[in-house]
C-alpha cells in the first residue's frame, strides 16, 4: 500500500499564519494601545466624577453593536482562509466582500456616533474623558480604514490570481488585531464606570 | 457547498457573540462592582484569548509568540483592572 504525503505549505512548515513580520507589527501596536489603557485609566483617577459623568453621554447598546460587527467581520475573514485552502476562490472573494462589508459598517456606525457628540456640542476639546474618547476610537477608526485598504487591494490581488493564502493570512492577522482590540477599548471606554 | 464552515468556529463566533450580549446586559444592569468589574474583564480577557488563538491561528504557532500574545493579555486585563478598582 503507497502511502501519500501531503506536501506542506509555507505556512504549515513554520506554524506561523502569513508574514511573521506582521505579528511583530501587530505586537508593537497592541503595546501602543496598552500605554493608551494605561494613560486612560491613570487619568480618570485624577477626576472620577467627571469621567463618569462625560461617559453617561455614550450608548452601551451602540458600543456592543459595534463589538458584535467586529467579531462576524473577524469570523467573515476566517471563513474566508478556509475557502481559499480549498481552492474556492469564488466562495473565498465572497467573504472577503462580506468582511469588507461589516468593516465598511462599524465605519457607518462610528460616523454615527461621532456626529450625536457634536450635534450635543461635544468634541476632543470639551474634557480630558472626552480627549481619550476621541483619540482611543480615532486611533482605532484609522486602524480599520488601514484594515480596509488592505483587504480591498487583498481582493483585486486574490480576483486576478496574484494573491493567494498566504498573503490573505497575513490581512486576516491585522484584520483581527483591530478586534480584539476593540474588545478592550468597549469596556474601557463605555461600561466602566 | 459551505464544507470549508468548521464547526469549531461557528462555535467560537456564538461564544463570543454570546459574552458580548452579557456584558451588555451587566452593563445595563445594576451600578458595577468590584466584583462584577473583575468578572467582565475576565470575560473580555478571555474573549481576546479566543480572537488570538482560534482566529488569528496562534495555538498553532511556536511557544514564544503565544506567551508574547498571552503577555499582552495579562498586561491590558491588569491595567483595567487596577485602573477602576475603587477602595
Amino acid at each position: 500500500m503507497q502511502a501519500t504525503y501531503a506536501t506542506p505549505t509555507k505556512s504549515q512548515s513554520n506554524q506561523i499564519p502569513g508574514e511573521e513580520g506582521v505579528f511583530i507589527f501587530v505586537l508593537i501596536d497592541m503595546m501602543v494601545f496598552a500605554v493608551l489603557f494605561a494613560s486612560y485609566a491613570f487619568e480618570r483617577k485624577k477626576n472620577i466624577e467627571l469621567f463618569n459623568q462625560s461617559q453617561e453621554l455614550l450608548s452601551v447598546g451602540i458600543g456592543t453593536v459595534n463589538t458584535l460587527i467586529l467579531l462576524t467581520s473577524s469570523w467573515f475573514i476566517v471563513l474566508s482562509i478556509r475557502a481559499l485552502q480549498r481552492q474556492r476562490r469564488r466562495a473565498a472573494l465572497v467573504f472577503l466582500a462580506l468582511t469588507l462589508f461589516t468593516g465598511f459598517m462599524f465605519i457607518v456606525s462610528k460616523g454615527f456616533e461621532y456626529q450625536d457628540k457634536f450635534a450635543a456640542g461635544v468634541s476632543m476639546l470639551t474634557n480630558d474623558y472626552y480627549m481619550f474618547y476621541f483619540m482611543m476610537t480615532g486611533l482605532h477608526l484609522v486602524h480599520v480604514c488601514i484594515g480596509m485598504i488592505a483587504l480591498g487591494i487583498l481582493f483585486t490581488k486574490i480576483k486576478n490570481g496574484t494573491a493567494g493564502e498566504h498573503a490573505l493570512e497575513s490581512g486576516a492577522t491585522y484584520w483581527h488585531m483591530v478586534d480584539l482590540l476593540w474588545i478592550f477599548i468597549f469596556p474601557l471606554l463605555y461600561v466602566f464606570r | 457547498m459551505l464544507n470549508f464552515i468548521t464547526l469549531r468556529e461557528a462555535l467560537v463566533w456564538l461564544l463570543l457573540v454570546t459574552a458580548t450580549i452579557i456584558t451588555w446586559q451587566v452593563a445595563e444592569g445594576e451600578p458595577l462592582t468590584n466584583l462584577s468589574r473583575t468578572l467582565l474583564v475576565a470575560v473580555s480577557a478571555f474573549k481576546v484569548r479566543l480572537v488570538i488563538r482560534q482566529f488569528m491561528q496562534l495555538r498553532s504557532m511556536p511557544r514564544p509568540w503565544q506567551v508574547a500574545f498571552d503577555g499582552w493579555i495579562m498586561l491590558a486585563a491588569s491595567i483595567i483592572l487596577i485602573g477602576f478598582h475603587s477602595t
